[in-house]
């Protein structure tokens, strides 16, 4: 089956232009695309940060995973309810200040180091356990308050 | 005799704060990399980094520069290069396909409420504006008429809004002579 024109798949940035000029979508269409010299030149410096905004996002990325494998709570109770409240309480509560930023860059240093101590004691796991529950009921509680 | 070992205490509790202060900045790969970001986004997760995005049902195809997931939702962040720190319109409904392609592609919940960073071209600042943006019918609509103007099926089309958009524009005398409200 022949696929009509307007079948085509529509890029973002190209809708986006209609906020800027018809006009020149509807020209553009006609006549081809002709970027003036300034307008390559802010496209170049574009190209450049998005490529810099890229590499920010993969040190960021790598920087999270490294934080999800050291968290004390999902070793002691996997990935549950109770772990997701936690991270949810260190989002939407610790994350809002500075001294709460600053008690996750700690936690988050030293969290690694303990886990693998923890990972050979499975008995100090266990016993992590309940205290782990009730700090995570007390984390729920509070974000539901917050969300409320 | 006490109050020099308390003077010793102090002394050694200052150097281990400074120490690890000092440490912690070293070590958080992040800190500049999350520069002129909300801070409802510093720490969060990253779900997609540029990657590319599309919409069978609707023939959208969109590329974002990056998505958080921050409770459940993922949040947009496009970095936009200019010499000035507005947000335009452009940049919303650029943002509101991207949210479209990501809704029916990844199947996950997208925020309406999305970030736009501008990044000055030459000092290299950045500050992030909140945006809201627009909801399936608009875009519908807007892709719509995208396709009626670009299609040759609209007569009059909408100019830019100010001559100086004009001035940078390629097209500026065939607009001219063709609409002759241009001058």
């Amino acid at each position: 089956m022949v696929r009509k024109p307007d079948d085509k798949f529509v890029s973002a940035s190209e809708i986006a232009r209609l906020a800027y000029c018809e006009r020149q979508v509807a020209f553009d269409a006609a006549f081809g695309r002709r970027p003036t010299l300034h307008q390559r030149r802010a496209q170049e410096r574009g190209r450049g940060a998005h490529e810099e905004f890229y590499r920010e996002s993969r040190r960021i990325a790598k920087a999270s995973e490294r934080k999800g494998r050291c968290f004390v709570a999902t070793l002691a109770l996997g990935d549950c309810p109770e772990t997701r409240a936690l991270r949810a309480f260190r989002d939407l509560h610790l994350r809002r200040s500075v001294a709460g930023r600053w008690l996750i860059a700690v936690y988050y240093r030293f969290s690694p180091h303990l886990c693998r101590w923890m990972e050979t004691r499975p008995t100090l796991v266990r016993a992590s356990r309940p205290p782990l529950r009730a700090l995570a009921r007390v984390a729920a509680a509070l974000v539901d308050r917050t969300a409320r | 005799m006490q109050e020099g070992w308390s003077a010793i205490v102090v002394v050694l509790l200052f150097v281990g704060s400074a120490v690890l202060f000092v440490r912690l900045r070293q070590g958080s790969a992040t800190s500049d990399d999350e520069r002129g970001l909300p801070r409802a986004l510093i720490g969060a997760e990253i779900a997609y980094a540029e990657r590319t995005f599309r919409s069978v049902r609707t023939r959208l195809v969109a590329r974002l520069d990056r998505a958080y997931r921050v409770d459940g939702e993922l949040k947009l962040v496009e970095l936009k290069t200019r010499a000035r720190d507005v947000v335009y319109m452009s940049d919303i409904v650029e943002m509101s396909v991207q949210r479209i392609a990501v809704q029916d592609e990844a199947g996950e919940a997208v925020s309406s409420d999305a970030w736009v960073v501008v990044q000055n071209g030459d000092t290299g600042s950045r500050r992030p504006h909140k945006v809201r943006l627009l909801d399936r019918d608009e875009i519908a609509r807007l892709a719509e008429r995208y396709r009626d103007v670009a299609g040759g099926r609209v007569t009059a089309p909408h100019p830019a809004r100010s001559l100086s958009q004009c001035r940078q524009c390629t097209h500026c005398d065939r607009c001219s002579a063709t609409f002759r409200d241009r001058g």
